[in-house]
């Protein structure tokens, strides 16, 4: 009888299950995967020219050429427009306002032609577009060589 | 039942980095005037790193591969947008291979990832 008892409390044990400190790990895998993508990613878009005949009667836009060469510096209709040692191109980005402002006012747009060499490293093709966007330029293609 | 649940923590810990196209190791180029957008829209990511390899979501593909691949996304949906993922450090050409593959797809739409600082 005794020992009857005696297994029925330990089932009885068996029963109750502690899951406190399973609810503490969920909450702690919350806050995880919360605080995870907690840097987002911005956008700098432009618009590929697509493959489309000319129209007619197009009025000529202003073109410049911005040229990266393999080291990183940065020319402006083959001017030099800043060094391979900081990320900031306000020379670029000032003549480009300049020119932008002259071409508004004239009514025509300015377009903008970025021929990377090969070798520039990627972050300088941003910083072109970076001072691009901040002279207000948004129309922009990027040369090809085949 | 803890153990199970650390389990688990290394699970998703090990697939969440296999699976997320965003976890391919790039060091992302810094714009400071680039805005985070409100409207993500439809995007096919494409990532580049440093050597060059080049990835359409997690599957690493060559430029003539991902020119079908986004010609069948333009299929699918037209309004699709391609976000270009490319490493700070990686050389032009790539990232010109890239620009090449997506408009002989017909895609004009193309965003490039970067950070604000």
């Amino acid at each position: 009888m005794a020992r009857k008892r005696n297994r029925r409390n330990i089932l009885a044990q068996e029963d109750k299950f502690d899951i406190t400190a399973m609810i503490d790990v969920v909450f702690l895998l919350l806050i995880y995967f919360m605080f995870l993508p907690i840097q987002q990613e911005a956008d700098l878009g432009i618009t590929l020219p697509a493959e489309a005949p000319p129209a007619k009667n197009l009025d000529l836009p202003s073109e410049h050429l911005v040229e990266i060469m393999p080291n990183g510096t940065v020319l402006l209709n083959r001017q030099p427009m800043g060094g391979v040692d900081s990320r900031e191109l306000p020379r670029l980005r000032d003549t480009l306002a300049r020119l932008k402002a002259s071409s508004d006012r004239a009514g025509i747009k300015t377009v903008i032609t970025i021929d990377a060499d090969p070798d520039s490293p990627h972050q300088r093709s941003i910083d072109v577009l970076n001072a691009l966007k901040e002279a207000g330029v948004t129309l922009v293609s990027f040369a090809m060589t085949s | 039942m803890i153990d199970v649940v650390f389990l688990l923590i290394a699970f998703f810990m090990t697939i969440t980095s296999e699976i997320t196209d965003e976890n391919i190791q790039i060091e992302i180029p810094i714009a400071e005037v680039a805005q985070v957008p409100e409207e993500r829209g439809i995007r096919q990511t494409i990532s580049i790193d440093a050597v060059g390899d080049i990835y359409f979501g997690s599957r690493k593909m060559s430029p003539d591969d991902l020119t079908e691949s986004i010609r069948f996304a333009l299929e699918f949906d037209p309004a699709t947008k391609v976000y270009l993922r490319a490493d700070a450090g990686t050389a032009h050409r790539h990232v010109a291979d890239v620009m090449k593959a997506t408009a002989a797809a017909g895609l004009t739409d193309l965003i490039f990832a970067t950070n604000q600082e």
